[in-house]
């Protein structure tokens, strides 16, 4: 593994909250602009799917 | 943390870890991150496929 | 925010002192609040137990309108995994980490594997119902997503209950293991409980956002819950093996397995015995909701009330049976007399039929809970107890896998069973299909009680405590 070493300078209690809490806050502001720049996916999550 | 730790030669600071701790930690980042990748993928054809998203 | 959650955790443990019938499972060496921190983990399984088998299958079948046959594959999918919770649990005893952790890793992977099948498990069944776009592509897409999202929620699930039951058992003294062993079955009925009530009202108005929200929630919810049970509960002891040292060859999953079924003896024989055992108690399984319903001709209302029943009846089984074997009983004779208690509950479920009596029924359901509690606890301790200290994850794997898959097989033998019964005599049914199976059960009951008696000779030695003075009187 390359970047091992990475975690003799950043203690993991620190590095590893900050890199999936970023991951996580990415992925939510992407699935919240596609929620804003679409029609389809508010009318989704307001019920308007036809079910099968 | 006791002295034993801080004395042995193999721990580098900052963060106290041996150099092989650090490579085990890394793996299982590396393969939870791959783990994750495949799923998010795979979730997302999914939704490509039923939902009207790119179409 | 550390400060209230101490607190709060405090006041939880002061609470449970005052209310659980597990007070003392805590010692010094694990305080209660650690103890209930960690059967947290049992939640996130009993929630993932409830949406498979229950809240999805029903979904699955009213609101999206999928072919009950593949419903019934779907959910049966988890149950292949059963078998390699032995290969797993062995894996966690050989584990050879630099960071010194035996458990954690294994709990960490099973946690994301039921994270991202419940991640992407909405999806999955949206695309398996034809619904949206996807009545345009082939069904397989839908069959390989479903299968993949349920294959990966099963084999999280077997995962973090193997390998967290035997971090359970690295952390308790062996006095405490009965209390434990109390405890952890007691939050997965509850995870199942609350967890059954919060889906089943969250789904009320279905649409299929609703869907996604709920499903993906209860992902973020296993992740939560496992975080929170795993923080700090692991001792890390990085010195195995030298820091420089070639890891040790780790002996094979067959030596293991040799020296495992050689060194105690019975072991096998109590393998079989939990197996046969957890048939005749799990058979029923689906069957007693529309035995009460078709047979009795109970209202949906009591028929949900009687699954309380059977949690309330199995809530006394494992509080008895903490008290009892934390008082030095014998685990064989108490699962033995689990078994033996379940013959006359069977009895009463058939005998409902005749005399047309709900409440017979009613009674038969709450002693069949309360004895396979009994037996299930009983089984367990002695598992824990009986492992060797590098075998525990082995013990408590092939006690899991034999165990789960014994369960599943049955519950779908019985219901093929009352199917089969039912349509070959069609004159006597619907009843004659239901008090079959429940026949069967009774007889299974005595050849585990037969099967387990040379155990309990072997273990006499030690002091038993009776039972009949402190178990409720059944009738």
């Amino acid at each position: 593994m390359n970047q091992a070493r990475i975690w003799l300078v950043v203690k993991p209690t620190v590095g590893l909250p900050l890199f999936l809490g970023t991951v996580l806050v990415i992925s939510l502001l992407i699935h919240g602009a596609v929620l804003t720049h679409t029609t389809w996916m508010p009318a989704f999550f307001q019920g308007h799917a036809k079910t099968p | 943390m006791a002295d034993d730790t801080r004395d042995d030669p193999n721990r580098v600071w900052p963060t106290g870890l041996t150099i092989r701790e650090a490579e085990e930690l890394h793996k299982h980042v590396i393969d939870g991150a791959r783990i994750f990748f495949v799923i998010a993928v795979f979730a997302h054809f999914l939704a490509y496929v039923y939902s009207p998203w790119l179409h | 925010m550390n400060r209230v959650s101490t607190s709060l955790m405090r006041s939880w443990a002061r609470a449970g002192t005052r209310f659980l019938p597990f007070a003392d499972a805590a010692t010094e060496d694990l305080p209660l609040a650690r103890l209930l921190r960690l059967s947290l983990f049992q939640v996130s399984v009993g929630m993932a137990l409830v949406l498979l088998v229950g809240t999805l299958n029903r979904v699955m079948i009213v609101e999206l309108n999928v072919p009950a046959w593949i419903v019934g594959f779907m959910v049966s999918l988890p149950i292949i995994f059963a078998p390699f919770r032995a290969l797993i649990g062995f894996q966690s005893d050989v584990h050879t980490s630099r960071l010194g952790w035996k458990r954690v890793p294994f709990i960490w992977k099973g946690t994301m594997l039921q994270f991202g099948g419940f991640a992407m498990m909405p999806m999955a069944l949206l695309v398996l119902s034809g619904g949206g776009n996807a009545a345009q592509w082939s069904p397989w897409v839908g069959w390989v997503g479903g299968g993949v999202a349920f294959l990966l929620v099963g084999a999280g699930m077997h995962m973090i209950q193997t390998v967290g039951l035997a971090l359970a058992c690295d952390l308790a003294a062996p006095e405490q293991q009965p209390r434990v062993v109390g405890l952890m079955y007691v939050m997965l009925l509850m995870g199942m409980i609350v967890s059954a009530l919060i889906f089943g009202t969250l789904l009320v108005d279905f649409t299929p956002a609703l869907l996604i929200s709920v499903i993906q929630g209860a992902a973020v919810a296993t992740m939560f819950f496992n975080l929170i049970a795993l923080w700090k509960q692991e001792a890390r002891r990085p010195s195995r093996g030298g820091e420089d040292a070639p890891p040790e060859r780790a002996p094979t999953f067959r030596d293991a397995w040799h020296s495992f079924s050689a060194g105690e003896p019975g072991a096998v024989r109590r393998l079989v015995s939990v197996g046969v055992g957890t048939m005749a108690f799990s058979m029923e399984d689906i069957l007693l909701e529309p035995y009460g319903g078709k047979v009795l001709h109970l209202t949906v209302a009591s028929t949900t009330k009687l699954t309380a029943t059977f949690a309330l009846g199995g809530l006394l089984g494992f509080g008895l049976a903490s008290r009892v074997l934390s008082r030095g009983a014998d685990p064989y004779g108490l699962a033995r007399r689990g078994a033996m208690m379940g013959v006359p509950a069977f009895l009463l479920v058939i005998l409902a039929a005749p005399f047309d009596s709900a409440l017979l029924f009613a009674l038969g359901t709450l002693a069949i809970g309360f004895a396979a509690g009994l037996f299930a606890h009983g089984t367990l301790t002695a598992t824990m107890n009986s492992a060797p200290i590098a075998q525990r994850g082995l013990a408590l794997g092939t006690w899991g896998a034999v165990q789960a898959s014994a369960a599943g097989v049955a519950i779908a033998f019985g219901g093929a069973m009352h199917d089969v019964i039912n349509g070959a005599v069609p004159q006597y049914a619907p009843a004659f299909g239901y008090t079959s199976v429940y026949s069967l059960e009774v007889v299974l009951l005595v050849a585990t009680i037969v099967a387990m008696s040379p155990l309990l000779r072997r273990s006499k030695a030690a002091p038993e405590v009776t039972l009949s003075a402190s178990a409720p009187a059944l009738p």
